[in-house]
C-alpha cells in the first residue's frame, strides 16, 4: 500500500564531500553529513577539528575547495532572505563595539524589512532588553553571545546554526540556553549546534555529528552513542592472580591498575559485579573491593575522536 | 534582496557609530577653515592695497570658482570615509554579520559604493554651501556688494563647478570603498592613501623621468576634473601643476572608480571571511 510506506526524512542541512584546504593544510576533508529537521543535532569535535570551518562553508563565509553544502537543497548564497531561513551565531560575536545593542539589530531589521518592534522582542527573549541602549563594548562576552543569538533570531528562522554558543555563558546562562533551544525545537525548528565539550550539550541533542581532524568519525542518534558505553569492574583482591585466571575464559579485558587491583571490562553484558562476586565465592577468592564503573558519553566521544575511521550508525 | 532595504541598512550602520560623523565632520571643519583663510587672505590683501591677478578684486564667477577649487585640499577625507565603510567591517569583524545578511557579496559592495557616493556628494554640498556662506559673510563688507556676490554664486560657471565637486566627491567615496575592499587593514589603507595624496603622487609628478605619468594618476585626475587646470594653468612642462583637460580628468577619475571598485568586487567575492 503506497500510503503506508514512511517517507524518508529529508535533510535540511547537508554537506557532501566537503573539503576546505588552506595551502597544504586540510581543515575539512571529504566531510559528508546530514542534519534533519525538528531536531537538535550536535556538531562535535575537539578544538581544531574543523567545526567552525565547516559551519562557515555552510553559511557561505568560506568557499569550499571542493564539495557542496546546502540548506534546504540550496547554497546559502542562493537564499533570497537568508536570515529568515537560517539564524547563525559564528565564533566571536560580530558587533561594532561602539554601536548600541539595539542599533546593531536595527541593521538586520532594516535589511530584512522588519519592524523595529521585532528588535525589542528578541532582546527581551535573550534577556538584554534592559541594556538595549548600551554600547556593545560595555558588554561581557556572555552578553555579546546573547546579542548574537538575538541577531540570529531576528528573522524567526526555522534553522539555527550555533557555533559554541555556550562559550562565555555562566551556568545559569547555559541552563537558559538549553531550555530555550529545547522549546525552539519543540515548535518543529532545527538546531545545529557545535561544541568541543560533549557534556555541555549531551542533555540537549538528539543526534550527533562527530568530526576529528576535519573528517567525519560518526553520525548517529545520541541514544545510539549511549548504547556504546561500557561497564567496567574495579576489583581488588589479595589473590588477584587466581581471580584473573578464573575470569580469562570469559573473554574479558583485564587491565592491571595496581599490585592487587585490576579493571575488568566485559566485551558484552555477560560479565557484571554479581557474576564476578559469584565466581570469586565459588573459587574461594577473597575480594576486598568490587566496584562497577560505567563509561560516560564523554568516553565514547574521546574514543571516537582519537580514532579516525568513520563510524556511521543508523539514522 | 531589495536594494532599498540594503541602502537603509547601510545608512543605519552609518548613523549608529560616531566614527563616520567624526570623519565627515573633520572634512567639513577643514573645508570651512580653508574657506575662512582664503577669505581672510583676500581681505588682508585688499587692506594692504594689493591687487589680485593684477587687477582690483572684484567678485566674479571665476573668483568664486577659484575659491571652490582651492577649497578641496582635504577631500582626501572622502576617500578615507569610503575606506572606513568597507575596511571598518573587517576591522570590527562585522563583515561576517553583513555577509550572513547579504550573502550575494556584490550586492553588499555595490550598496556600499552607492551609499558612499551619496554621502560624499551630500557632505560636499553641505561643505560648499558652508564655504560660500563664509565667503559671502566675510567678503560682502570688505570687497564687494550683496548683488555682485549673488550674481557670482548663481552664475552658470559656479553652478557647474558645484556640480562637478559633488560628482567628484561621490567618486572619491567610491574609490575609497574599492580601496577598503582591496586593503582590508583600515589603518594600513588610511596611511597609504594619505601618503599617496600628499606625498607620493607629487613626488612622481615632480621627478622628470616619471613626471609625464603624473597627470594620469588619481589625485591629478581628480584635480583636473574639478578644474585645477583653470586655476594653476595647464603647464606644458612636467611639474606637479600639469593637468589633463577637465573632461579627460573626469573620465580618468571615473575610470579609477570603476577599476578600484571592480578589483574590490573581485577580492570581496573571493575572499574567505
Amino acid at each position: 500500500m503506497p500510503g503506508s510506506v514512511p517517507k524518508p526524512a529529508i535533510p535540511v542541512i547537508e554537506a557532501n564531500h566537503l573539503t576546505k584546504r588552506y595551502g597544504s593544510k586540510l581543515a575539512v576533508h571529504d566531510l559528508s553529513f546530514q542534519v534533519y529537521g525538528g531536531k537538535v543535532t550536535g556538531f562535535l569535535g575537539p578544538n581544531g577539528a574543523g567545526k567552525t570551518t565547516a559551519l562557515k562553508v555552510i553559511l557561505g563565509l568560506l568557499s569550499p575547495s571542493s564539495g557542496t553544502a546546502t540548506v534546504y537543497g540550496q547554497e546559502y548564497k542562493q537564499l533570497d532572505t537568508p536570515l529568515a531561513v537560517v539564524g547563525a551565531v559564528i565564533e566571536n560575536p560580530p558587533f561594532h563595539p561602539a554601536r548600541k545593542a539595539r542599533d546593531s539589530l536595527k541593521i538586520s531589521a532594516a535589511c530584512m524589512g522588519f519592524s523595529y518592534t521585532r528588535i525589542d522582542e528578541v532582546l527581551n527573549l535573550v534577556g538584554l532588553y534592559d541594556v538595549a541602549k548600551s554600547r556593545v563594548k560595555t558588554f561581557s562576552f556572555g552578553m555579546r553571545q546573547r546579542l548574537s543569538l538575538a541577531a540570529a533570531l531576528m528573522g524567526n528562522p526555522p534553522i539555527l546554526i550555533l557555533d559554541e554558543p555556550a562559550n562565555g555563558l555562566d551556568p545559569q546562562g547555559i541552563h537558559w540556553l538549553r531550555q530555550f533551544l529545547r522549546s525552539y525545537v519543540s515548535g518543529g525548528n532545527t538546531v545545529f549546534i557545535s561544541s568541543h565539550v560533549l557534556a555541555e550539550i549531551a542533555q540537549l541533542v538528539d543526534d550527533v555529528v562527530v568530526i576529528s581532524q576535519g573528517r567525519l568519525v560518526a553520525q548517529a542518534p545520541v541514544g545510539e552513542l549511549l548504547s556504546r558505553t561500557t561497564t567496567s569492574l574495579r576489583v581488588t583482591s589479595p589473590q588477584i592472580d587466581k581471580l584473573v585466571k578464573v575470569l580469562e575464559p570469559f573473554g574479558v579485558n583485564i587491565e592491571v591498575l595496581a599490585q592487587q587491583t585490576v579493571l575488568v571490562t566485559g566485551k558484552d553484558e555477560g560479565i557484571n559485579a554479581l557474576k564476578v562476586g559469584q565466581l570469586a565465592a565459588d573459587n574461594g577468592i577473597v575480594l576486598s573491593e568490587l566496584v562497577e564503573q560505567r563509561s560516560s558519553l564523554e568516553d565514547v566521544f574521546l574514543d571516537l575522536t582519537s580514532s579516525l575511521p568513520t563510524k556511521r550508525f543508523s539514522q | 534582496m531589495k536594494f532599498q532595504r540594503l541602502m537603509r541598512s547601510e545608512f543605519v550602520k552609518f548613523k549608529s557609530t560616531r566614527s563616520f560623523f567624526v570623519l565627515l565632520g573633520a572634512f567639513l571643519v577643514m573645508m570651512w577653515l580653508v574657506a575662512f583663510l582664503l577669505a581672510l587672505g583676500i581681505a588682508f590683501m585688499i587692506a594692504l592695497g594689493t591687487s589680485v591677478n593684477g587687477s582690483v578684486v572684484a567678485v566674479t564667477p571665476k573668483l568664486v570658482q577659484t575659491f571652490l577649487i582651492s577649497d578641496t585640499f582635504w577631500m582626501v577625507f572622502l576617500v578615507l570615509f569610503g575606506i572606513t565603510v568597507m575596511a571598518g567591517e573587517y576591522r570590527h569583524n562585522t563583515v561576517s554579520m553583513s555577509l550572513l545578511l547579504v550573502p550575494k557579496r556584490w550586492q553588499l559592495l555595490i550598496t556600499k559604493a552607492v551609499t558612499s557616493f551619496l554621502l560624499g556628494a551630500v557632505v560636499m554640498l553641505i561643505g560648499v554651501l558652508g564655504s560660500l556662506m563664509i565667503w559671502f559673510s566675510m567678503g560682502k563688507k570688505s570687497y564687494s556688494t550683496w548683488n555682485t556676490w549673488i550674481k557670482a554664486i548663481f552664475s552658470s560657471r559656479v553652478g557647474l563647478e558645484v556640480l562637478i565637486l559633488i560628482l567628484a566627491a561621490g567618486l572619491l567615496g567610491v574609490i575609497g570603498v574599492g580601496l577598503g575592499s582591496l586593503i582590508t587593514n583600515q589603518l594600513g589603507a588610511t596611511v597609504l592613501v594619505l601618503a599617496w595624496w600628499f606625498i607620493i603622487e607629487n613626488i612622481i609628478s615632480a621627478i622628470p623621468r616619471t613626471a609625464p605619468a603624473g597627470k594620469w594618476l588619481p589625485y591629478h585626475a581628480f584635480m583636473s576634473f574639478i578644474g585645477a587646470g583653470n586655476l594653476f594653468g595647464n603647464s606644458t612642462h612636467s611639474t606637479i601643476f600639469s593637468f589633463l583637460p577637465q573632461w579627460d580628468g573626469a573620465l580618468v577619475l571615473f575610470g579609477y572608480a570603476v577599476v578600484f571598485l571592480s578589483a574590490g568586487l573581485f577580492v570581496v567575492t573571493h575572499k574567505d571571511v
